[in-house]
């Protein structure tokens, strides 16, 4: 569905009729793939509660508070990795001849707002778990202050995206300040080991991969990082099919502008 | 690549940064205006933190840091003004190789901000009275500045290219420089450190750090110039 369009709007734009602008449209409100993803998100995320709030122990040191981990470690990780991840990909594949399509600049716009979304959840996780572990809701950590930089970088992206000019400048250009940006993802990994900071460093599987955490938090955990990737891949769906649609009412009136003009003359 | 094309490339990169340091010679902005900044920020440091000397001296790092840093925007926007004035594609048209051209244009805006961070580093010791401690310091302290304004000036050079055919570079070029210049300051403010302090060596890491930003930056600037100009 999505391919045929976008590499159409590229190559030719005189393909296009109403009808097959239609079924388009009536493919995309029928898609069982967003109603699957979005059904898979509610079930994880209610799994996740359930065990969060009631079947995992409270922590010996942090008390009731420890249940912040089974939120704030996934939102971080689908921010940081999985959508910024993906806008570096999409980015690429972009500035890549062999791959260049809309396709993936639309995809990259729509992780980047997912990724902004979570990473302004991580901040707020992040700040409560400060409150309750450290007594302050913020401090100038380098992680934390690389984080909400790195969130003001991609506010920063998305103000880019609003820029004036045709498709394919547009397109590159959000490529490149998207690219810039990912730089800074690798900085604020690495931030705990450069830095003498108060965050501290992976400490739920070792780097053998063992757990050092009961089986029941690191299950639910594991469920946590479930439900954010289901959610970041049900409002990517969306996301898409509101670029998508909106290019198909551009194209529409388009048609149909040319149309009035026709019988006018 | 042929040697050829590299010779070209690095001739042509040759005449964009003569041209580029020509015209601030002339219009002596860099003189007239940028160095008079960085005394008035040092100024307003001061104003700010004293007259008590101390918090002067423990802070002299990150403020000067912040001073190249906002000086350093400026030269990015003389940078873009000057292709602006001269015709958004008059690089495009001009014949020569772009990656030849994002080179020079680095090596020009670099050379400025290296000339404005000395100028703001001897400032601050005098009227900070912080002096300058060690010779291996301070010869770390050059290597710092030279990183620093390689990665500041290819992150300013892209960003330029992006905004030039732009109205809105006031205010989009400072909301992505700044935050991407972020990891720099960080890392020049505590690798800088001992020079102004005195206590301990600089840790190399620091050095590693704005080593790898430069290389991240310079790589990616390269990478991006050219379809950029292409496209415009």
């Amino acid at each position: 569905m999505t391919s045929a369009l976008e590499t159409d709007s590229l190559k030719n734009r005189d393909v296009y009729n109403i009808d097959a602008l239609d079924a388009v449209l009536e493919k995309t409100a029928n898609s069982k793939t967003k109603y699957f993803l979005g059904a898979s998100s509610i079930v994880t995320a209610l799994l996740t509660v359930w065990l969060a709030l009631f079947i995992t122990p409270n922590d010996e040191h942090l008390g009731y508070a420890v249940r912040l981990l089974y939120v704030h470690p996934p939102v971080a990780w689908a921010a940081l990795y999985l959508a910024f991840g993906t806008t570096t990909l999409a980015s690429l594949l972009w500035l890549w001849p062999k791959t260049r399509s809309y396709f993936w600049d639309k995809i990259a716009g729509a992780s980047a707002e997912i990724g902004v979304l979570y990473l302004a959840l991580t901040l707020i996780t992040g700040s409560i778990w400060g409150r309750t572990t450290w007594g302050v809701w913020w401090t100038w950590d380098a992680r934390l202050t690389l984080t909400a930089v790195l969130l003001v970088l991609y506010l920063g992206y998305l103000a880019v995206r609003q820029m004036d000019g045709s498709d394919k400048v547009k397109a590159t250009r959000n490529a490149i300040a998207a690219l810039f940006a990912a730089i800074d993802v690798p900085i604020v990994h690495f931030s705990v080991i450069w830095w003498n900071t108060l965050h501290q460093t992976a400490s739920v599987l070792t780097p053998g991969l063992h757990l050092t955490v009961p089986l029941s938090m690191g299950l639910t955990m594991g469920v946590g990082f479930l439900c954010t990737t289901l959610v970041w891949a049900w409002m990517m769906r969306v996301r898409y099919e509101i670029e998508l649609l909106k290019t198909v009412a551009a194209q529409i009136g388009t048609l149909k502008a040319i149309e009035l003009r026709k019988s006018e003359v | 690549m042929s040697l050829a094309t590299y010779t070209q490339m690095f001739r042509d990169s040759l005449s964009v940064t003569l041209k580029d340091l020509r015209i601030e010679l002339r219009s002596k902005v860099l003189t007239m205006q940028v160095i008079p900044l960085v005394g008035a920020t040092i100024i307003i440091f001061g104003f700010a933190l004293g007259p008590n000397l101390s918090p002067l001296k423990q802070n002299a790092a990150g403020l000067i840091w912040i001073s190249i840093l906002l000086c350093s925007m400026l030269a990015v926007q003389r940078s873009i003004n000057i292709e602006k004035d001269a015709g958004s594609d008059i690089l495009k048209i001009s014949g020569f190789d772009l990656a030849g051209v994002f080179i020079g244009k680095v090596i020009s805006v670099a050379t400025e901000i290296f000339v404005i961070g000395i100028i703001t580093i001897i400032t601050t010791a005098v009227a900070f009275n912080t002096g300058l401690h060690g010779i291996g310091n301070i010869l770390f302290l050059i290597l710092i500045m030279l990183l620093s304004s390689i990665s500041l000036s290819a992150l300013g050079i892209v960003f330029g290219a992006m905004f030039i055919v732009s109205n809105t570079a006031e205010t989009l070029l400072p909301l992505l420089y700044l935050p991407l210049a972020s990891p720099i300051l960080l890392a020049a403010t505590k690798a800088s450190l001992p020079t102004f302090s005195g206590n301990g060596s600089i840790k190399l890491i620091w050095i590693g750090i704005l080593f790898l930003l430069a290389v991240a930056y310079f790589s990616v600037g390269s990478i991006s110039f050219e379809p950029l100009l292409e496209d415009f």
